[in-house]
């Protein structure tokens, strides 16, 4: 029990260090701590550096490996890795779905999951897209946040990669809480999750190849890149986030049908919904939108004609969407409340910094641009509520884990 | 890594996004709405950029007059460096407007071809807090589609882009905060991320 101990000695100094100095209530310029907020990085330092480590491992294992199973798998083998693994997946995402509240998303993964494993022989093949039984994926750190938890401080976990603390302790849940991961365990393949996590890194890293390599590649900081794509990507995840579910005026006929596809180069765009497309459709996740997979020179054979994820309507749950420790409450308060579900979290992060340096160049340059910067310009003090907030939220949740990790393991560390 | 490769899966269209961004900011509103604005702007602003029957020089060539035109490259520079902006002498101010084109040239003019086949549906839209949320969805040939929302405010009769949301990332959050990280690394200098631009784009 010892190295348990220790490694909960090290969770218990990180957060520590994390609250004491992500205090961003000692940073008097408003405008430096909306940007300290912003970036939710108490522990800057530490994370980077094993940032560097996970892309040396990328760069001399995973690349590497992925490239040689792009070049030498044959497409259909590449579905069946990802079928397979996905289907892993389904009743741990419905456990989650129950446990937010969502009885049809749940009841569409098991289904799911019942089809693809008996006629999709093990869950090699997609029989259940077909059936309109599309994928999604939900994990615990949704299932935390959807009942209040804020995501304390932004993590980089070794080998995983950006995470925060909630969602940490998301997957630590999920290592004792995975229903495949038992069954596994109980038949002795301890291995199992090894494996296909591997499987799904090689698999996941050849498809998204060219979105990862172009980032890395044009970034002015990888590092900072990454941690604003985690944040807001996980935002709109937790909200199952779906344009098309927002309520919308539909465009004015101006010039005849609007509402038409225009097809840009006279190619006429393919119907992403493609039913006939069985056993090659792979429905993406949720967090898996995948656009690398538009790139050419990917495998993006007809094989690939994906049914979209049709995602469940946004969820009313306005404190969600954005981690409080960022967002001014007041001004998603004074929003009409169906604009207030669907603000994207980050627009008012947006707001948050930056502001204070407008009015000067707006005065000289007109007003076209600064208006609502101006406007939705926070309280600076309003703030700091919410900041001890969330670490005393990311506290309790810790405390919360300990707790039952000392009932689990029987040890009395505390 | 596996995550990060996840995350990062949505960040693809994000060339042809600001791209469109760019050019749908740069012409003058005729429509009276933002997304009837948006619709008309992509359906002739994409057959131009993506016309592979152009060289590479000639097309790029095109995206920067159209980013001379109608884009205030010095705002956008204003909006992504943000508090910095006030710190920075006049010349450094002009080096980094400069430098920002480039890159922006650089970074999007790169991947015109790549979008032949895709095409954008306008959805609808939505009046906000300000202005106006225009909801569009990208079409991809064997690909699942991608949710983009336009942020389209109206200011001096024209209607102008302040935001693009890619399946929940937006394109300032995301550009702002790498800037303003460039530039807390070089000790709060705006010159840091000026130097790491001039790096980048070669120059």
């Amino acid at each position: 029990m010892t190295v348990l101990r220790r490694c909960r000695l090290v969770v218990c100094m990180t957060v520590l260090t994390a609250s004491l100095s992500g205090c961003a209530m000692f940073i008097s310029d408003p405008e430096e701590r909306a940007e300290v907020i912003e970036a939710n990085d108490p522990i800057e330092g530490v994370n980077r550096h094993i940032f560097a480590v996970n892309l040396a491992l990328d760069t001399f294992i995973l690349r590497p490996v992925s490239v040689v199973y792009r070049e030498f798998m044959p497409d259909p083998g590449k579905d069946m890795v990802r079928n397979f693994v996905h289907n892993l997946k389904l009743p741990f995402t419905a456990i989650n779905d129950l446990l937010q509240g969502e009885p049809d998303r749940a009841e569409t993964a098991m289904s799911r999951f019942l089809v693809n494993s008996t006629m999709g022989v093990g869950g090699l093949f997609d029989a259940a897209t077909g059936l309109g039984l599309d994928y999604h994926e939900e994990d615990f750190g949704q299932t935390l946040a959807v009942h209040g938890s804020e995501e304390g401080p932004y993590l980089m976990l070794p080998i995983f990669g950006p995470s925060n603390l909630r969602d940490a302790i998301g997957l630590v849940v999920q290592f004792f809480a995975d229903p495949v991961g038992i069954a596994a365990n109980e038949a002795g393949a301890d291995d199992f999750g090894l494996i296909t996590g591997g499987m799904e890194a090689v698999d996941s890293r050849h498809r998204h190849a060219e979105s990862f390599d172009t980032l890395q590649r044009q970034s002015l900081d990888f590092y900072a890149a990454v941690r604003s794509l985690y944040r807001q990507r996980r935002a709109a995840e937790i909200n199952n986030y779906q344009s098309d579910a927002v309520p919308t005026t539909p465009i004015a006929s101006a010039a005849g049908e609007r509402t038409e596809t225009m097809a840009f180069s006279g190619v006429e765009p393919i119907s992403a919904h493609d039913p006939t497309s069985v056993t090659g459709s792979l429905a993406g996740t949720t967090s898996d939108v995948a656009p690398a997979e538009a790139a050419p020179g990917i495998a993006a054979g007809p094989m690939m004609a994906e049914a979209p994820t049709v995602r469940a309507p946004q969820r009313a749950m306005p404190h969600q969407l954005a981690p409080t420790a960022a967002t001014p409450e007041a001004q998603i308060a004074a929003l009409p409340e169906d604009t207030r579900r669907n603000v994207p979290s980050t627009r008012v992060d947006a707001t948050a910094i930056g502001h204070k340096s407008m009015p000067e160049e707006a005065e000289a340059r007109g007003p076209r641009q600064m208006v609502s910067h101006r406007s939705m310009e926070p309280a600076p003090f309003s703030r700091e509520p919410d900041r001890m907030e969330s670490f005393a939220d990311a506290m309790r949740a810790f405390d919360d884990a300990a707790r039952s990790f000392d009932e689990m393991t029987g040890s009395s560390f505390r | 890594m596996i995550a990060i490769s996840k995350r990062l899966a949505g960040l693809w269209p994000h060339g042809v996004c600001l791209l469109l961004a760019l050019l749908v900011a740069s012409t003058p509103a005729r429509a009276a709405d933002p997304a009837t604005f948006i619709d008309q702007l992509a359906s002739k602003a994409i057959p131009v950029l993506t016309d592979s029957s152009l060289p590479k020089a000639e097309r790029e060539a095109q995206f920067r007059r159209l980013m001379h035109e109608g884009f205030d490259v010095r705002q956008i520079a204003q909006l992504v460096t943000g508090r910095y902006w006030r710190q920075a002498s006049e010349e450094q101010k002009q080096n980094l407007v400069k430098l920002l084109e480039d890159y922006l040239v650089q970074l999007y003019s790169a991947r015109f071809t790549e979008y032949a086949n895709v095409s954008l549906q306008v959805n609808g839209s939505r009046p906000e807090a300000e202005g106006t949320l225009v909801h569009s969805t990208l079409v991809r040939p064997n690909a699942p589609p991608v949710s983009l929302d336009w942020r389209v405010e109206e200011a001096d009769g024209r209607h102008i882009i302040t935001d693009l949301v890619v399946e929940g990332v937006s394109m300032v959050i995301t550009q702002r905060s790498e800037f303003a990280s460039v530039i807390r690394q070089g000790g709060g200098q705006v010159q840091a991320l000026i130097d790491v631009l001039r790096r980048k784009v070669g120059a």
